[in-house]
Parts: structure tokens; sequence; C-alpha cells
């Protein structure tokens, strides 16, 4: 009997070869899915593992404002091995407006921990007190282009804002390999030697970024690193607080990457819900064709287990085709994924990291298994039904759905669209299971689609060019001692972003707008000792347009204009701050022009913005009234046409040159490196929720070709009484296009409110660039016309196939 | 009486070489209006092969069908299907009724799919004829299969074709409900004025036809 019910599954399998081949792509898309989603998780915690030191560093913590005699301490503690000390100095100053540029020393132990040994492309760490190492794009800006070690650069640098800049020539002792985000930022940083620190600073002036191992001995036991750390640094004279852990280093090291773990399972059991739902509803709509055989067999004598035992060869048979195909598949594009994911941490860290293979077998056996899992689950009910029906039902079983139902209201006449409406409605439970299923999938979709969909390039390119096309604006410093020109209050003096410069840009042909900003240096009279900005700081001035785009997001307080502005408010430029630093909402705060009228400006703390481009704001309203006479002007933005915009870029180009202390940014360049985030992360979300559409899709095929085959001798009737193959097109697109409008309703029912939901919750987190909601038109038109399309073209060739048959023979079609 | 249906040199082989089967040869047969006319034969005589190629429901390898004078296989696929549904009403052996619509609609259909208004007082009147009255909201499961060949013949009759085909209308049905369905179908057809072409391969059924055709081996000859 055993043999009997395996040569029985195959049979069946073999017979309905439509409905099998369904469901090993089904099965082999999910089982490509899960092993795909393993893979990458997998490749993901495998190169955080591996890679560890690579990517975040060797150490296990770092030490902040260390003293030299706190670092001799550090380096006699047993716990601590490979302690290695950074140092802050000095600013070097490249002429150029906009470009941070610092020199720092550390110690080859530190370079070691923060794997700068690696990035050396040429020569070597500096030790001679004249020598440098840094990147080539570092010593261009000193006018030394193609920099090799013996090469001799001067720089002029200070050791702090109350000094002023001098010459120093160094000799490159080695070129460092450039990271492109450093360069994106314009920030950059040479390194210099631990004698030249030490001729700059005496012993008391000294301090060090100490970052530090534990000993092996101590890593062998589970205990609580962080702690240790603590202890022996406290015990070293290490304030607290100065105490950060490589938090990243230690998760990725000592822990399993469980964050990874668990979203991998939870995205695993997302496609697994899918799946079962799709592969059940297959079996499902195909068992109504299969129950009178099952009733024969009953009949003959076969068990209740034994008919169990039928339904589940029949789902295995096509999982054990599916599944390894799906395995293969699944790993191929695993190891491309991963591949591209150390290629892109290679790029961000500028070390080269050690390949790691996504590809499990372990791990493929659980996703195996759990393939497997999914189409015996997706089988249980079918399995039930098989065992629970009686011979004598079975085999009197007619395929229609309106059993139980024995009269329908009906109409008068019929019509081709009452013909596919009374089909529907007949079998209204595989109807709707269909429309469920495939629903489940596009309400995923859409949902998605609504967050990534929504990530506007534009947005997010706006934070840094607020208007128009370009922005210029003062590249300032604050209480610069040293050099007093460079404060904010000195260059608005005699502002180069002034009226003049103002009316010089609005006459560049195609500026069809120009707008400003301003923003004047102040001291802060209600300095609280907790503020870590100073007593001097910027206060920006927006106006209502500035108050509404900054204050969406996590605002505290009230940030209306109006009531602001009625009131002579204040608000404070980062509500994350604003607690830390110790003001209140409700405080009054007093603040001194420092441009040159000596104005107070003096209001209540109304509430602070998530984060505005000055440490406190007011309204145009409060600012016409502290009677501040200079311009103040911090930023200009330029519009144009489009079409104007080279141009427009060159003008704007000549009219800065020679300028000083301005800088300046394009809109375009800021869309550009926005779009390429976007474009990544999309591509992800929308491949996994185009294969869940895929399998979801498949239900829809089996629904729409397992209608027609049990219809076969009804249609053969239909057309034999007179419908043209017109007429029969024409009905099997209706009811295809009836899925597909019942699946589109569904996801936009279900999936737009949720979407929108999901919107909310993630652009309150901050999500990448999230701003306005707007439903996602073009995603939500591609899935629907994407379904009725492939229903379209599922329905033309079915009735083309059905055709192929001659009248008579379907007319006789037993089943 | 003039001829409504009239076959020419009509053949229909199967197969070729050996394996060639002659399902229907060079039959010349002639059927009058208002007739009722038996085709009767054993099983694999030809004789359903002979009713579908009158019905234009299967292509013949040659000859020719004429419907009064229209030549049925000159003409296209959807206008076959067009000229069947106005010119001819079949009724098969395993009734097949469209399992999803009620019996009205069952009878309706090939009156809505020529998108006509249905003649209400019509159908209503062959739906009393036949004996179906109180079942019209039915769904074809909950009939018996008398009940659901009366349908059947109510769907043929219902677009007033020219000429009914019914493939052993009884071959479904115990023996007094097949005397009761064919003497239906006999009055039915008498009193709509149609022309009914029936086989079986019972007799006793085919002594009530006005005529008798029998089919042997695929050859097609009057029974004296």
């Amino acid at each position: 009997m055993k043999h009997i019910i395996h040569h029985l599954a195959l049979s069946n399998v073999r017979q309905n070869k439509s409905r099998s081949v369904l469901m090993i792509l089904s099965i082999f898309l999910t089982t490509l899915l899960l092993s795909a989603i393993a893979g990458v998780g997998c490749g993901t915690v495998r190169n955080n593992r591996v890679n560890a030191g690579n990517l975040y560093g060797n150490y296990v913590a770092s030490l902040s404002k260390v003293t030299q005699e706190q670092y001799e301490m550090l380096t006699l503690r047993s716990e601590f091995t490979h302690v290695g000390r950074k140092a802050y100095v000095a600013e070097a100053d490249s002429g150029k407006a906009g470009i941070n540029i610092g020199l720092s020393f550390m110690d080859i132990t530190a370079a070691e921990n923060t794997n700068f040994d690696h990035m050396l492309k040429a020569g070597a760490l500096p030790i001679a007190e004249n020598e440098i190492a840094a990147s080539a794009e570092f010593f261009e800006k000193f006018g030394l282009v193609n920099a090799v070690p013996g090469d001799y650069v001067s720089i002029p640098l200070r050791r702090d804002s109350q000094s002023k800049f001098e010459e120093k020539e160094f000799v490159v002792s080695g070129v460092i390999q450039s990271l492109q985000d450093v360069i994106a930022q314009k920030s950059f940083q040479g390194m210099v030697s631990q004698e030249f620190y030490e001729s700059l600073y005496p012993e008391e002036r000294r301090f060090y970024e100490v970052t530090l191992r534990l000993n092996d001995t101590i890593m062998e036991d589970e205990r609580d690193y962080e702690e240790i750390v603590r202890e022996a640094a406290v015990l070293c004279g290490v304030e607290e607080e100065n105490i950060s852990p490589n938090e990243q280093y230690l998760r990725w090291v000592y822990e399993p990457g469980t964050e990874t773990i668990m979203g991998c399972i939870l995205i695993g059991l997302l496609v697994i819900v899918v799946s079962v739902a799709v592969i059940y509803n297959i079996f499902q709509v195909g068992m109504v064709q299969k129950i009178q055989e099952y009733g024969k067999i009953k009949a003959l004598g076969a068990t209740r287990k034994q008919m169990r035992k039928l339904i589940l060869q029949e789902g295995m048979l096509l999982a054990v085709v599916g599944v390894p195909l799906g395995l293969l598949a699944g790993c191929g594009v695993a190891t491309v994924m991963c591949r591209k994911l150390i290629v892109g941490s290679q790029a961000m860290v500028g070390v080269e990291l050690e390949n790691v293979s996504a590809i499990s077998l372990p791990l493929l056996l659980v996703v195996a298994i759990a393939a497997f899992l999914t189409v015996r689950l997706a089988l249980s009910h079918p399995k039930r039904v098989a065992a629970k029906t009686s011979p004598v039902e079975a085999m009197r079983y007619q395929e229609t759905a309106s059993r139980g139902r024995s009269v329908r209201k009906g109409r008068e006449t019929v019509s081709v669209f009452g013909m596919m409406l009374s089909n529907l409605s007949a079998n209204r439970r595989r109807t709707v299971s269909t429309i469920c299923t495939m629903g489940l999938s596009c309400v995923l979709f859409v949902s998605v689609s609504n967050l990534a969909g929504n990530i506007d390039d534009k947005f997010e390119a706006r934070r840094y060019v607020e208007y128009g096309q370009f922005s210029m604006s003062l590249d300032w410093r604050l209480d610069d001692k040293a050099y007093p020109e460079k404060n904010l209050c000195q260059i608005q003096r005699d502002n180069p972003l002034g009226a003049e410069f103002q009316e010089k840009l609005k006459a560049i042909p195609g500026v069809t707008e120009v707008k400003t900003r301003k923003c004047f240096e102040a001291e802060n009279l209600s300095l609280n000792s907790l503020d870590l900005d100073g007593a001097y700081v910027n206060v920006c001035v927006l106006d209502r347009e500035g108050f509404e785009r900054y204050g969406k997001g996590s605002a505290l307080g009230n940030v209306d204009y109006d009531e602001v502005a009625a009131v002579d408010g204040i608000l404070f430029g980062a509500s994350y701050f604003m607690a830390d630093y110790g003001y209140q909402i409700g405080q009054q705060i007093k603040l001194k022009d420092m441009t040159g009228s000596g104005a107070v400006c003096q209001g209540k703390l109304m509430g602070s913005f998530g984060a505005a481009p000055g440490v406190w704001v007011i309204t145009e309203e409060t600012f016409d009234k502290l009677g501040i006479t200079e311009d103040v002007t911090e930023t200009v933005w330029a519009d144009c046409r489009q079409k104007d915009k080279g141009s427009v870029e060159e003008a704007i180009e000549d009219l800065m040159s020679g300028m000083e202390y301005v800088e300046t940014d394009s809109y375009e360049s800021a869309v550009k490196q926005a779009r390429y985030g976007t474009k990544m992360m999309q591509g992800v979300v929308y491949a996994l929720l185009g294969l869940l559409g895929v399998i979801g899709f498949l239900n829809m095929a089996n629904t729409i070709i397992t209608g027609a085959v049990t219809r076969k001798r009804e249609l053969g009737v239909l057309q034999a009484v007179g419908m043209t193959n017109r007429q029969l097109n024409w009905m099997m697109q209706l009811e295809g296009i009836f899925f597909s409008a019942g699946t589109a309703v569904i996801s936009l029912i279900i999936g737009s409110p949720l979407g929108y939901a999901l919107f909310c919750y993630a652009r309150e987190l901050h999500f990448y660039g999230l701003n306005e909601y707007h439903i996602p038109l073009l995603e939500i038109g591609v899935m629907i016309l994407s379904i009725v399309l492939l229903q379209a073209t599922l329905s033309f060739l079915l009735s083309r196939n059905l055709r192929k048959e001659s009248l008579v023979e379907r007319i006789s079609y037993q089943g | 009486m003039d001829t409504i249906l009239k076959t020419e040199h009509l053949c229909k082989y199967y197969g070729s070489g050996d394996n060639q089967v002659r399902a229907v040869k060079d039959a010349n047969i002639a059927i009058q209006r208002g007739e009722f006319t038996a085709i009767v034969g054993k099983s694999g005589s030809g004789k359903s092969t002979l009713l579908h190629l009158l019905g234009g429901l299967d292509f013949p390898t040659s000859g020719k069908v004429w419907m009064k004078d229209k030549d049925m296989f000159a003409l296209k696929e959807d206008e076959l299907a067009v000229f069947r549904r106005r010119k001819i009403g079949f009724i098969f052996q395993a009734f097949n009724l469209v399992s999803s619509i009620n019996v009205w609609e069952n009878i309706v259909l090939p009156i809505g799919l020529d998108g006509k208004e249905t003649d209400e007082n019509f159908v209503r009147d062959i739906i009393k004829t036949l004996g179906i009255e109180g079942k019209v909201q039915n769904l074809p499961h909950t009939l018996s299969g008398g009940q659901q060949q009366r349908v059947a013949i109510a769907r043929a009759l219902a677009s007033k074709p020219d000429v009914i085909l019914a493939d052993e209308p009884t071959g479904n049905l115990d023996s007094k409900t097949s005397d009761e369905v064919v003497g239906l179908l006999k009055m039915s057809a008498q009193k709509y004025g149609q022309t009914l072409v029936m086989i079986t391969h019972d007799q006793d059924i085919a002594q009530i036809a006005d005529r008798i055709l029998v089919i042997e081996d695929g050859e097609v000859v009057e029974q004296g």
C-alpha cells in the first residue's frame, strides 16, 4: 500500500501539470527568498564578526581627556593591553572657506587599534618632529600635488583659537588612503609625530584620547567587559563620562548579532506566512477537482491516514523539486549581495576586509526544513479535508461551490459579464481566498511603498541647500581671539553677502529669486553652566516659512510663528540637547548682539526646534525690534530656471572669486548624493516585495487556470450554444480583471492606512528622506499595471489554449 | 415541405494511413422543415460525429452542410458561433447545463449571448409546456436528470432556432423518464414548429420519429 500511495501521488502530480508547475514555482520562490534572507543575514553577521576589528577598530573602549600620568597608569594595568594614544595637535589653514583641516598625533598602537596603519598607501607614520602623513587630497590643499614620501610641504597651523597661524615645513613620511565621505564632508586630517606634539604642548597641557584592548585572559571569561574597563579606568583617574566603550566592536565580537538575526527571522516569517497562504490556496483550489478521485480511493479501502499521506506526498514530491532549486538560487543571490556589502563597507572604512561566505550549510538545512514545513503547513487543511470526506459524498461531489445553495435569484437576461459574476459568486470561497492571498502580498507592497516611495531625495537635499539652486553662506567662527576677523560679528560688519552682493546676484541673467537668512553672533547673558556652546552663540532669524520647515518633527513647546512673534519669544535650536544644556521652557533668555548695536534680545524660552540652523532662534518681528543696523545676512540662496543653471553657476563663481569667508553649495550636487542612497534602499525593498508579489500572483494564476480547466466542458457547452471566441476571451479577461480589481481594492483599503501609519511612525523617528506624505501613486500604479498585464496575458493564453482543443473534445471532457 | 438541412458528400475521417477511422462516409442527407428525424446506430457507428457536423460543432474532412442556403463551413469561427446560437438548438446526453446559473438563466443563455431581448412570454410558455415552472430559480444540481434534460430542451427551444439537434437526450435517463422526455421533445417541436434531429441507439424511441436514418460504419441509409 505504501508503494501504491507513492505511485498515486506521483501520478496526481503528473496529471495536474499546471498546478504542479505553479506549486513548484511557489516553493522555489519561497525557498529562494528564505535562503537569500538567511544568506544575507549570515553574511552580515560573519562580515561584522570577522571584520569587526577592521570595521569598528580593534579596541574595546576609548577614553578621552586622558593626562600623561593617567596614560602611564593605564599602560601598567594588567586588564589592558595595546594602550594607544591619540591627540589633537593643531588647526591648519588652507585659505579656503568651508574646509576643516586638523593635525593629530597618533602612536603606532593607536594606529593599530584604529586600523590607521592599514590605510597607509605609501611610506610610514611620522616619527621625526617634521614628519607628516596624510591623504593626497590633504596635501593638495597646501599646493602639493601627487605627494610621495620625501616631499616637502608647508602648512600654516595654530594650536588653538588664541594663537596665530604660523607656517611650518614638513616632510611627507607617508600617504594615506582617501575616504569618500571625508572628501565629501570637506574635512581632512593629517598625522604628525609625537615629538612635534610634545614640542607644542607642555606636559600639563597634554590630553590624549586613549584606545585600549582587554587582556586575553579576561576576554575568555564571560563578564561585563564595559564594567571592567570602567572600573580600571576610573582607578587610573579617568572621568567616567570620558569612557566610551566601542559598542559596535563589542557587540559583534562577543554577541551573535542578535538584531540582524531577529530582523532576518521576522522577514523570513513574513515570507512564510505569504507562502503558506499561497501554497494552501493553490492546493485547495485543485482539491475540488480531485475530490471525486479521493472518494474512489477511499471507497477502495484507503484509511484516513493513508489519505493524509497521499496529499502530503503530493506536496512533498513538488517540494523535492522546488526546494533544492530555491536553495541554489538563494545561495547565488546571497553571495552576490554579501559581496556587494563587503565592497561597500570596504569603501567606507578604507581598510581591506576579509571576504566571508554567505553560505552556511547548517543554515541551508534550516531553510530547507523551513521550506518543507511551509509546504506541510499549507497542506494541513487539504489533508484533513481529504481524510474526512466520506467516499459516497466525494464520488457524488460535483464541482460547484454553490453546494448548499439550491436556488439563485438570477437575472432576467444573461450577458457575458453576468456569466462571469455568476461563476465567481458560485465559487465564492475560492474567489475570496484568492483575492485575499494575492491581496496580502499587495497589502505588504502598498504599505512598504508608503515608506520607500515617500523617500524624498529633494527633501533630503534641502537639508543642505534649503531654497533655490545655489546657496552661499558665511564661513564663520565665534569668539576667535587670534583671528577676530573670522568671527561672525566681524565678517558681518562688512558683510560679503550684503545688499551689494545680493543686488549683483539678482542682476545675473537667469536668476529668478534671491532669498536670504539672517544670523548674528550674540553673547549669552543667561549662560548655563551645563551649556557646552559657551558664552558666544549664533542667533538665527527665521521667517514664517523657516518656522514651518524646522517646526516639523521633534520640536518641543510652542513653535508657532505668530505666537512666538507676539511675545518676542526665543527658541532653542536643538531639542535633543535643551535639557542637557540646562534650559527649561518658560525661563527668560538674554542674548546680547555682538555685531555692533549691543542690543539685548530678551524673551521667554518658548520651546525648541528639532534641529534649527542656529543655537538660538528668534522671529523676524523680534529681530526688527532689536534695531540692529548691520547687515546680518548669513546665507543667500539663488534660484534660476533649469535651463540657465549652467550659466548662473558660472556667473556666481565669477562673482565670488576672491571672496573670503563664503562657501557655496549647489542643490544639484546635494540631490545627487541623496539619490544614490535612496536607490540602494528602494532596490532591495522592492526586489523583496516584487518576489512576494510574484508568489501571490502564482496563486491567482492557479485559480484562473484551475477555474478554466475544471470548467472546460462548461465553457465548451457555452461555445456550442453560441458563445463566440471573442466573448469567451472577454469572459476570461473579465474574471482576471475582477481578481485584479479585488486585489487592488484590498491592498489599497488595508495597505494605504497601514502604510500611512508606518510613514508617520518612521517620520517621527526621522527615517531617511521622509517629509511630506503623498500616496505612492507611481508604485501603486506599477503594481496594478503589473497585475493587470500578467493577468491579461494569462487569461489570453489560457483562452487561446482552451481553443486548441476542438469544441467536441471539450464538450466530451470528463474532468 | 422545403429542405432546411442538407449535407453533400459529407466525410469525417480521423487519423491517417492504416489507423484512419472513417467516422462519416460520403453522407448525403436532407432534412425537411418541421420533420422529426431520428438517426439510429450502434455505439461507434459515427452518429454523434454526424450530429456534431450537422450542428457546426466539428469540421468535416470534406463535403458540405447547408442550412437553408447557407454553407455552414464557409463561415468564420466566430460567425459560425453566432449562426449556431441563432439557428440551432442543442440537447446533449449529459444535459450540459451551466452549474453556476439558475434554470431561467440557463434557458435564456443563447439569447443573452446574442445580445437580444428575451421574449419572456414565449420562454414562460416553454417552461410551462415542459412542466418546470416551479424550478426556474433552482440551480441545476438540485434537479433530477429528467428535470435537467427538460431545462436543456427549453434552452434549445428558447432562441427559436430552425433546427434542434439532440444527441442521445435519453442516454442518462431511466426508461420511464426517457419516454416522458422524448414525448415532451416531440410535442414541443411540433408546438413551436421546429425541426428536430435526434440521435439515439434505442430503436423503440426512434419509432416515434417521422423518419429514421440508420448509420452504420459511417454510412447513412434511409430505413425502409
